[in-house]
């Protein structure tokens, strides 16, 4: 290699012509002789054969242009997108025998299984439209709702696995299990957009997608393969599923979580708006998604951060401001979308019903401003929301831009299913 | 008995795998044109009925289109903050938003008693011309028939939102409105709960409340929050027609299944077996067309609709196979296989392409929402389908010429649907095509194109052009010039993004040449052998790839109208040569341009593209020394 750069600097100094072009992960060096000649030298391939095989057999489970493609935190989704298909296979056939145990083969009239079948599987439709209502908070939350599909898919599988324990309600057992299953599938689908277009860095969303599909189905069927060894093995028997159900289990739920928290979502939502500002002004240094990716709370999400200003968002207005102080907030930042109402514990944020993600933004920095006023000994007061005010404007252009620049998406501000106001 | 047997297999194809997208059938395209008489006849009778019924209160609604059942006018997007549809109507009263609504909302066939009376007096006619099995054949083409009517209808009664004209404090949760009055005696907001301060509602009257607030249920089950506002203009359009599609699509379902049984010989019952052969069938052999065709994701990303359809066609065929099974019994293996991996490519394209299409609807990023709001859509117009399909199977029987007569008339239901569907999406993005279309027009007129005219524009597929059959009213996109649309073919044939810097350059002076010209860009642009060449280096983004095209079509443009060609690279590089004027003229316009793009609505931050996976880092002495 020291070899190669010595020449590489000789060629610079005799002003050679030279490049370097990398395809499927092989560079090349490409140079100019001196006759007109072009020579071409395979630059540090140093892999064995093995490796590279393996390589290329990888490569097809990759977005195309991977790793430029795609945004960081891929590679580590991936790897445990694979293991949570893994362990959720393995457990699905589990499910599927203690299923056929409970109903299919006891000797009852065919009708009565095919019935209970069909109402077990109606239940399952009952779930997805439950959860078809909850699509606004999914959006704002993708990673705990995500979270939450894969618990409730496994308490669904439980409740299967459980089935044989008491046959005589089988119908409920597995109709349960089926209903937490369909808001699982559903709340797992829709969260999956919001997570995918985190990666996606140059519009390849149904490149990540198709690859992703290829992942899943390959561990899939390896999943599949093992849960068939241990159904006939280990786990033939009941006691045996009480063991390996809850390993398979905990293992998928912990993959889904690892999968989560390496996502680099960037959308503004509550949380992640309120750790950019504290981090804005704690170091003045802008965070960019894939540095927030691990300091996300991700079940409870709805924390305050000290920071930030202890600044709560969407609660109702009517249980915010009393309508004598209304006009008076008002009054304070006749152009802005957002209401501050300042609290014992923490401060209230009402947005407009069409702010964006930058008056969000704006409210947060004010409030957070205040707030730090406040600790150096200022009193609680209009000067001091108005000094905030000022403080905010100055650096907010640059703030805006700079943020934009370490790809947050600042055109929405998605708090769920939290309330705003409208004149 | 049978039928609860086919309704159980059915049941388990829909319970798919946690890990499996596929959850919509589709299929495609231009059998749209020879779409079966009798249907298009009961389309227009339908439609000049409804246009005719339409009560004088409902003059807002203006129908501008008699071709195309399906449109419909938005409610007024800027005009003021507060207009909503779930508080249309009510302008008098203090917040009486839900009992005014339904009076808009004339949902269904089974809710009005008009139009029941007209869908039952189809059936009569139909009853008494056909004989038994074509009548029952004909019932679930009416059924098919009436379902898109409710849905048009229900399109026409979206359309009438009013502004609201009143004064207040409002607190917005999601899509849903409440007004606030102040208590001046306690001080504090009192919420107005709908139904207590509504305005002229008997509340005496239980059952049209129930009605009403079913419907309302439904609605909000149906359509993502905030809707219209929360998605594209194009949501409602693509929708509905993929509600009628997925009933049609989940019929050949069925039919397909139970060709299936037959072939097997399994007839009516044996559950386990046939569950057992069709899972192997389907889903083993599915798994590896699955990994093999994700190869091809980044296709799907530039011609989203196109690869749609094929996947929608590729579905109807492996469901026109199965139903074939029958007739070849001793192939049963063979067949089966094939349409299942048929089906379960289809299923890869179409998870990845819908999720391309969510993307854009997603107005306000509420991705999430969208695609709960499609999972409970397609459930919906599924379970429909489901029954519709039993139904169908239990009139045909074993009957081979039948069944495969039905599925015929399904599939053309199915595939006019799909085209529909596809056509009425927007793509917001730029790929190839569509930017050299909004560029070369934009080089000619000097105006970017909008977003419909250009999606009205490309091909669905662009390797069959026998598809893109236009429309032929299409008198408005006279913006879109001739010559526009002829630059946007060529240059998206000659141009080949991330070639091999070696495969193009064959001197030093040319590479030399290149380098220093492109010394502050990201990508190179040449031609050799009259393609259009664009060597992208290591640091390229998106959005260069966009500058990048922008060149091309300048080039492009200066080869037409100028009559400027090629020299040689380093010729061309020179001051005065072609390509230092082309890059001069693209570093001062472009920014112009992508600002003047955005305003129109465009995705200016990136190309979408398949670039070759070469990028080159350049070791000239004029760029930064090599780490």
């Amino acid at each position: 290699m020291k070899k190669k750069m010595k020449e590489q600097e000789r060629a610079v100094a005799q002003g050679a012509v030279f490049w370097i072009e990398t395809s499927d992960s092989v560079s090349r060096h490409y140079q100019f002789h001196s006759n007109g000649d072009l020579s071409m030298k395979v630059v540090d391939d140093s892999r064995t054969v093995v490796h590279r095989v393996v390589e290329s057999f990888l490569n097809k489970f990759f977005p195309s242009g991977y790793p430029y493609s795609v945004n960081e935190g891929y590679l580590r989704y991936t790897q445990f997108r694979a293991l949570q298909h893994f362990s959720s296979a393995a457990l699905s056939v589990l499910s599927t025998q203690s299923l056929l145990f409970a109903a299919g083969l006891r000797p009852t009239p065919a009708q009565a299984t095919a019935v209970s079948w069909v109402l077990k599987d109606g239940m399952q439709h009952v779930g997805k439209l439950i959860c078809s209502n909850l699509g606004a908070r999914m959006d704002s939350e993708p990673k705990l709702w995500r979270i939450l599909a894969d618990v409730l898919y496994d308490l669904g599988t439980g409740l299967e696995v459980l089935s044989p324990l008491c046959p005589h309600l089988f119908l409920e057992m597995a109709g349960l299990g089926n209903f937490a299953k369909g808001m699982a599938v559903v709340a797992a689908r829709a969260t999956r957009l919001p997570i995918y277009s985190s990666f996606a860095k140059e519009g390849n969303l149904s490149d990540l997608f198709a690859k992703g599909e290829a992942i899943s189905t390959l561990f899939n069927v390896v999943g599949m393969g093992a849960g068939i060894q241990l159904a006939s093995t280990i786990c033939s028997s009941i006691q045996g599923k009480m063991i390996a159900g809850p390993l398979l289990s905990v293992i998928h739920v912990y993959s889904v979580i690892e999968e989560m928290r390496a996502a680099p979502v960037n959308t503004l939502n509550p949380q992640r708006t309120a750790m950019i500002v504290a981090d804005f002004i704690k170091t003045g240094k802008i965070s960019s998604p894939a540095d927030l990716r691990y300091q996300e709370d991700l079940i409870f999400t709805g924390r305050l951060i000290e920071d930030a200003g202890n600044v709560k968002v969407g609660r109702d207005l009517h249980k915010v401001v009393k309508p004598s102080k209304l006009c008076k907030l008002k009054g304070v930042f006749p152009e802005e979308k957002f209401l501050l109402c300042h609290g014992k514990k923490w401060t209230d944020m009402v947005l407009e019903h069409d702010a964006t993600g930058e008056d969000a933004l704006r409210g947060w920095l004010v409030a957070a401003y205040a707030a730090n006023l406040e600790k150096t000994g200022h009193e609680p007061s209009m000067t001091v929301l108005q000094e905030a005010y000022d403080k905010m404007n100055s650096v907010f252009s640059t703030f805006v831009s700079k943020l934009q620049a370490k790809g947050w998406h600042t055109d929405c501000f998605l708090d769920g299913t939290g309330s705003r106001f409208a004149w | 008995m049978g039928s609860s047997s086919q309704l159980l297999l059915s049941a388990t194809c829909l319970s798919t795998p946690f890990s499996n997208d596929g959850f919509m059938c589709c299929n495609s395209n231009r059998l749209a044109a020879t779409s079966s008489l009798s249907s298009t006849v009961k389309w227009q009778q339908i439609y000049e009925r409804l246009s005719s019924s339409s009560s004088p209160s409902q003059s807002s609604v203006v129908v501008r289109n008699s071709t195309s059942p399906f449109h419909f006018l938005l409610p007024n997007h800027g005009s003021n903050n507060n207009n909503n549809n779930n508080d249309g109507g009510n302008g008098g009263g203090g917040g009486g938003w839900n009992s005014s609504w339904g009076s808009n909302w004339n949902w269904g066939w089974w809710g009005d008693e008009e139009n029941a009376l007209f869908i039952f007096f189809c059936s009569h006619v139909l009853h008494e011309r056909g004989s038994e099995t074509a009548h029952k054949l004909r019932a679930v083409l009416l059924f098919v028939v009436s379902v898109l009517y409710s849905f048009f209808h229900f399109q026409l009664d979206t359309a009438l939102s009013k502004e609201k004209e009143e004064e207040g404090v409002w607190e917005v949760r999601g899509g849903k409105w409440h007004k606030i009055i102040p208590d001046s005696s306690k001080d504090e907001f009192v919420v107005v709960t709908p139904g207590i301060g509504a305005v002229g509602a008997p509340k005496s009257s239980t059952l049209p409340n129930l009605w009403l607030q079913c419907k309302e249920l439904f609605l909000r089950l149906m359509l993502p929050e905030g809707f219209p506002h929360s998605v594209t203009s194009d949501y409602l359009d693509y929708t509905l027609w993929r509600g009628v599609q997925g009933v049609a699509s989940q019929i050949s379902g069925v039919l397909a299944t139970q060709a299936l049984l037959y072939a097997v010989g399994l007839g009516k019952g044996a559950i386990p077996t046939a569950a057992a052969v069709n899972w192997v069938l389907k889903d083993g052999i599915g798994y590896l067309s699955k990994i093999l065709l994700s190869k091809f994701g980044r296709h799907f990303d530039v011609h989203p609709k196109g690869w749609r359809l094929f996947a929608d066609l590729l579905e109807n065929a492996a469901y026109g196979l199965e139903i074939l099974t029958p007739a070849f019994p001793h192939q049963f293996l063979l067949i089966g296989a094939v349409a299942g991996a048929g089906r379960s490519a289809a299923a890869l394209i179409q998870a990845s392409t819908r999720s391309c299409f969510y993307a854009g609807f997603a107005a306000q990023r509420n991705f999430a929402e969208v695609i709960a709001k499609g999972e409970a859509q397609g459930m919906v117009s599924k379970s429909i389908g489901i029954m519709l399909g039993i139904a169908l199977a239990n009139c045909i029987g074993s009957s081979a010429p039948l069944s495969f007569a039905s599925f015929t008339v399904v599939t053309v239901v199915h595939m006019f649907c799909n085209l529909k569907s596809y056509q009425s999406i927007q793509l917001r993005t730029l790929n190839p095509y569509r930017a050299s279309l909004v560029f070369s027009e934009y080089l000619l007129s000097g105006q970017v194109p909008s977003i419909k005219e250009v999606n009205e524009e490309e091909p669905l597929i662009p390797v069959v052009p026998l598809l893109n059959a236009k429309p032929t009213y299409k008198a408005q996109s006279a913006v879109l010039s001739t010559e526009a649309k002829d630059a946007a073919a060529e240059i998206e044939r000659r141009l080949q993004l991330g070639s091999k810097l070696s495969e193009v350059v064959s001197s030093k002076e040319d590479a030399l040449a290149l380098f220093d010209l492109y010394r502050n860009e990201a990508y190179i642009l040449t031609e050799h052998k009259g393609r259009f060449f664009v060597i992208l280096k290591e640091s390229c983004s998106p959005q260069d790839m966009l500058k990048s095209v922008f060149h091309v079509n300048y080039l492009y443009w200066l080869e037409t109208n100028a009559g400027i060609i090629s020299m040689g690279a380093s010729d061309d590089c020179r001051p005065g040569g072609r390509l230092q004027i082309s890059l001069e003229y693209v570093q001062r316009e472009f920014n112009h341009l992508k600002n003047d793009s955005e305003f129109v609505g465009w995705a200016t931050d990136g190309l979408i593209a398949r670039p070759l996976p070469n990028r080159i880092r350049p070791g000239h002495v004029a760029s930064t020394p090599t780490s």
